[in-house]
């Protein structure tokens, strides 16, 4: 039955429905009803509704943790390298292009990028970030575990790089580190190697690669027969990386 | 408080955010990225009042955003203002982990409990038309009696049904669904610059 006048029952209705406050079958019942196409009621429940939709704004501003953005930008990585893995891998050397990727040779960057991946490095074993179906559920799973606590390494950009940033979240049970940089795009034929600093050696953790903002991120195992870790470095290094580390420091962060 | 000069700067506005959702839908992951840095605030800060504890509400926000991602595609500009629509989507999710936490949280505080949750303001990135809705909105709900917008806020923030507030408040359900309707009325009037902006 369609209404011709707004009655306050009328309103009531609208008003409870836009705030979800309807029982499941008084909500079920109204619903119907605008079905029906009373636009007396299709008016109220709207407008109400819009205003209804407001009012979550007037909450107290919280900061989240800064860590869950990397955790969400790592998220949906995953999801648009899942959409794109139908893509044919092209026959082409493993050269990188060097110009801003435009969204087809963004997926050859990722081909390429995940076959660049595969070279495992002799102290630790590597995914570089864009391959890595794994590194979504390192994080979820270092996120959930209560028992396994997080220890954040801050790098900061040194000299060489003062805008670069990054944070690494070691799980100090799994004696894993996983790490989110960002960094300015590196030359053509160099890239950036994250290093185990320790009070007497310099172990290479891995390459970095970098999307076209700058970011990258790896999953590393901390080996454990390492002697006492002082801090960890990104250096920049010849395309295939490095045994030792070529100065000067990139980004640091303490232990 | 509406000028029609409001309402216009309200409508620029969303159309940014409007414009930031679709390139989401298009899988630009920095558009989602720039959406996230200009609302994770407020977003958090609804969540976490709806469920009152961090690390629940860190886990929703990811969900939130997650949706976002996925679902930016089925935006509708014709059925509500973009923050609108962000706002929505992080109540509901906060209000299903509650409902499903529920059993287990009996010992929750009680909603007035929860007023001295350390709060942040908006850092000075984000944008600046946020906090000024955020103002216009405090200042709509503060237009409302003590009354009217306790069994408001007890339903946006609870999802409790009008007879569990009727009941939670002790007053017979005509009492509560009468002041809804008068609050409700109340606030979108006041909300018409706004609301008006998203035409």
């Amino acid at each position: 039955m369609k209404h011709e006048l707004k009655t306050e029952e009328l309103q009531e209705t609208a008003a409870i429905y836009a705030l979800g406050a309807l029982s499941q079958h008084e909500a079920r019942a109204f619903e119907n009803h605008l079905r029906e196409q009373c636009p007396v009621c299709e008016e109220e429940a709207c407008s109400f509704s819009e205003a209804a939709g407001q009012i979550g704004l007037s909450v107290e501003a919280q900061s989240p943790p800064d860590y869950l953005r990397d955790l969400l930008l790592s998220r949906i990585e995953k999801e648009a390298y899942q959409q794109s893995s139908l893509i044919p891998f092209p026959e082409q050397s493993e050269r990188f292009p060097t110009t801003e990727p435009s969204a087809t040779n963004r997926r050859v960057y990722l081909r390429l990028a995940i076959a660049a991946s595969l070279v495992v490095m002799a102290a630790a074993s590597i995914l570089f970030w864009r391959q890595s179906t794994r590194l979504q559920n390192e994080l979820d799973q270092m996120k959930s575990a209560s028992s396994s606590p997080l220890r954040l390494i801050k790098l900061d950009g040194q000299e060489a790089a003062p805008q670069s940033s990054g944070n690494i979240y070691w799980d100090t049970e799994k004696n894993r580190w996983v790490v989110a940089v960002t960094l300015p795009p590196p030359p053509p034929g160099k890239t950036y190697q994250l290093w185990f600093v320790t009070s007497d050696a310099k172990i290479s953790a891995g390459l970095i690669r970098t999307d076209s903002e700058g970011k990258g991120a790896i999953i590393v195992e901390v080996p454990r027969q390492m002697n006492q870790l002082t801090s960890a470095a990104i250096t920049l290094e010849p395309e295939g990386g490095s045994e030792q580390p070529t100065m000067p420091i990139y980004a640091q962060g303490k232990t | 408080m509406g000028s029609p000069q409001d309402s216009i700067e309200y409508s620029a506005r969303d159309q940014d955010w409007v414009a930031l959702i679709k390139r989401v839908a298009e899988g630009d992951q920095s558009a989602l990225a720039a959406l996230y840095d200009a609302t994770n605030r407020v977003v958090f800060g609804l969540v976490l009042r709806i469920l009152s504890d961090r690390s629940t509400a860190e886990e929703v926000l990811l969900d939130v955003y997650t949706q976002v991602w996925r679902q930016a595609a089925l935006y509708d500009r014709k059925r509500g203002a973009p923050l609108a629509w962000l706002m929505t989507i992080a109540r509901s999710r906060a209000i299903d982990r509650f409902r499903s936490g529920r059993l287990d949280q009996q010992s929750r505080e009680s909603l007035d409990d929860l007023g001295h949750l350390k709060s942040s303001s908006l850092s000075p990135e984000e944008n600046t038309a946020l906090s000024e809705r955020q103002r216009l909105v405090r200042a709509a709900l503060n237009t409302l009696s003590v009354e009217q917008r306790e069994v408001i806020e007890l339903a946006y923030y609870s999802g409790l049904s009008h007879s569990e507030i009727a009941l939670r408040l002790g007053q017979p359900l005509g009492t509560v669904k009468t002041r809804t309707r008068l609050g409700m009325i109340k606030l979108r009037e006041a909300l018409t610059p706004m609301l008006e902006g998203k035409a």
